[in-house]
């Protein structure tokens, strides 16, 4: 008798019926539909400004939103296909690509301020909202990863919480000026930082396997 | 493994009992010299598979999945047994300098129900039930009498014939 075998008689009588996983881009589908509306209500309790969509350098501001939705469902749904134990991610250069992007675009539109380098104290504002409106995507986020689990947390959960700073950071551009200045930028990445910390340390306990 | 999801217990214990040595051929290929870290890594790697079931694609082959769990179980131990180590001091003489007397009385109390296992052991049914009922079981002759449906003298009749039986096999300070 195998030494295993008290172990795998249990297991089988434990073997209800599962409902299979769905494939990683209809989670990421499933999360957006759920975690916006969650983001939108929390960024309510913030004061809100107007962008104005004429101003110069609105071009590079809807370009850098567009990055931001591209980046967030490329991002998680990579985070939900590297739950799944076996999967191979091919499309690593296209995420790096696109972050990479992101930040250029974010970069191009300080250029179009009129005070490109601001001043310090600037960007608390989007610091705050950004926190405000990734933590309640936060915990979303690891509420679907628990679905499957993870046998690298850290990674699921790190691109995870890059994906919630994307969204965050679209969030914001519906009330944030067109024109950015370096250190409300510098801001933005840095609460992009916290959120990914803040996923990655929050949700480890729960995804992990 | 899809009649697995789908609840066939019998397929699912033939599947798992099918992949142990499989497991075990995968990772050996990480661990080398350490027989009993290999069989906590498949046992491991059992309760993965049952705990992440459900992520299994139909689609796709069986055996990426599997050894994607295996690989990273066996790194996940590799890594554990590498803290362990860094941080335990197993310092023998010290052991030995403060014997921990629970744990010997502990053995004395193990060693001591072994011996009263083996006396009853050469007792006849009967008997060996009777001595359990009055002597272990702490009943009296009557209650005894009425739990094996006998009576009194029967009773005591047994425990005369077990008490003569254990003083032959040598072992009189049994009380």
């Amino acid at each position: 008798m195998n030494e295993h075998d008290a172990l795998i008689e249990q297991l089988c009588r434990e073997a209800h019926p599962v409902r299979r996983s769905a494939a990683p881009w209809v989670r990421a589908a499933g999360w957006m539909l759920v975690a916006l509306p969650c983001g939108l209500m929390a960024s309510l309790l913030m004061p809100r400004g107007r962008p104005d969509w004429f101003a110069p350098g609105a071009f590079w501001a809807e370009l850098w939103m567009l990055a931001s939705f591209c980046l967030a469902a490329l991002a998680t749904a990579t985070a939900f296909a590297l739950s799944i134990a076996g999967r191979r991610i091919t499309h690593w250069r296209w995420l790096g690509g696109l972050t990479l992007g992101w930040l250029l675009i974010g970069l191009i539109g300080v250029t179009a301020s009129a005070d490109p380098l601001g001043h310090i104290g600037d960007g608390k504002y989007c610091y705050t909202f950004m926190i405000v409106a990734g933590t309640p995507m936060s915990v979303v986020m690891v509420a679907a990863l628990r679905r499957t689990r993870s046998l690298h947390p850290a990674r699921s959960l790190g691109l995870a919480g890059l994906g919630i700073a994307a969204m965050s950071q679209l969030l914001l551009g519906l009330c944030h000026p067109v024109a950015g200045e370096l250190v409300d930028l510098t801001m933005h990445l840095a609460a992009a930082i916290t959120l990914v910390a803040a996923t990655v340390l929050g949700g480890r306990a729960w995804v992990k396997i | 493994m899809v009649r697995a999801q789908d609840g066939d217990q019998a397929a699912y214990c033939r599947l798992l009992k099918a992949i142990v040595p499989v497991i075990r051929g995968m990772a050996r290929r990480r661990i080398y010299q350490d027989e009993a870290l290999l069989e906590d890594v498949v046992q491991d790697v059992l309760l993965t598979v049952h705990r992440v079931r459900h992520t299994y694609d139909p689609g796709r082959p069986f055996l990426p999945w599997l050894s994607a769990i295996v690989s990273a179980r066996a790194i996940d131990a590799l890594r554990a047994r590498g803290r362990r180590q860094s941080w335990e001091v197993i310092d023998e003489e010290a052991v030995f300098a403060h014997p921990d007397g629970a744990a010997s009385d502990a053995q004395g109390e193990l060693a001591a129900g072994q011996r009263l296992d083996n006396l009853l052991s050469r007792l006849p049914s009967r008997q060996r039930r009777m001595v359990e009922l009055v002597h272990l079981c702490e009943m009296s002759l009557a209650e005894a009498a009425a739990a094996s449906s006998t009576t009194l003298a029967a009773v005591k009749s047994v425990l005369h014939r077990a008490f003569t039986t254990l003083r032959k096999n040598g072992e009189s300070g049994y009380e």
